[in-house]
């Protein structure tokens, strides 16, 4: 497949990342706006911010034109989990879970980065871990 | 943007904690002025009250700082002044701004007790029950990542 353009903006960037993003791999940017094939299982965390999407590896940070809910749905069996409104995380890369009062989690990520499992999703989150 | 973060999340724990005394402290007081036959709580006494829980809660965060597992000797210590804290705090400012007036000495006594058990229960949560719920988090963390 050929697509034309006359330019490599953030449409054609959407564009593309949504057709190359198969099961196995995420199509996602940098930015630079260089493509980059990523493995789910490399992104530590994922965030929304301003309508973007953020994915989060040890070493960089990328954009995909992928939801939130889209991330969680196809990979959710890799371990990305929903955290929050605005965060996916990969279970696999977190070092430890805290629990807080009112029912949340602290989860510190092997980047070191303590993000919060907000009260709605904490119960999700134990199922999830067979509590 | 991290210093916010840090901060808001401080201010969302302290502001928990400080919902609970407040709680506590207007339960007790409403109780107490219902059962000598008051209806309402003067408006500046809940004022007393949120400032004095407030006042508890950010002391409360210092002794227990967030960032730093407390055990042992520390965290005796550090209890021990957090308890010392609440006492003089919500005992001192219901004597000084004269929350409880005309209680009778058993019913002061009474309340001194349901203090000790909501500090005692109160610690309880927060240093015995969530660390044995974060065990158990990690464990199931740690089976679910070696699958």
């Amino acid at each position: 497949m050929v697509l034309r353009c006359r330019e490599v903006d953030e449409e054609v960037l959407w564009a593309l990342s949504l057709l190359r993003s198969g099961f196995q791999r995420l199509c996602v940017w940098d930015e630079e706006k260089e493509i980059t094939l990523l493995s789910p299982r490399e992104a530590v965390y994922c965030e929304s911010v301003d309508e973007r999407i953020f994915i989060y590896t040890n070493a960089s940070v990328f954009q995909t034109a992928l939801s939130l809910a889209e991330l969680e749905g196809r990979y959710g069996d890799l371990g990305l989990f929903r955290a929050g409104k605005s965060t996916v995380i990969n279970l696999h890369h977190i070092r430890s879970l805290k629990s807080q009062p009112g029912g949340r989690i602290q989860a510190t990520l092997e980047t070191g980065e303590k993000l919060m499992v907000s009260r709605h999703y904490a119960p999700l989150l134990r199922e999830r871990l067979g509590l | 943007m991290q210093e916010f973060i840090r901060f808001y999340s401080w201010g969302v724990d302290m502001k928990f904690h400080m919902g609970l005394y407040f709680a506590a402290l207007v339960f007790t007081n409403s109780l107490t002025r219902w059962l000598m036959g008051e209806r309402s709580i003067p408006i500046q006494a809940l004022l007393e009250m949120i400032l004095t829980a407030f006042g508890v809660a950010v002391i409360e965060s210092w002794i227990f700082p967030r960032c730093r597992e407390l055990e042992g000797p520390s965290l005796t210590r550090r209890t021990a002044l957090w308890v010392l804290v609440c006492n003089l705090g919500f005992l001192g400012c219901s004597v000084a701004f004269g929350w409880f007036r005309g209680l009778p000495l058993w019913g002061g006594a009474l309340l001194i007790l349901f203090l000790e058990g909501g500090i005692a229960a109160m610690w309880f949560a927060t240093h015995v029950a969530l660390k044995q719920d974060s065990k158990w988090l990690n464990d199931k963390l740690r089976q679910y990542q070696e699958q």
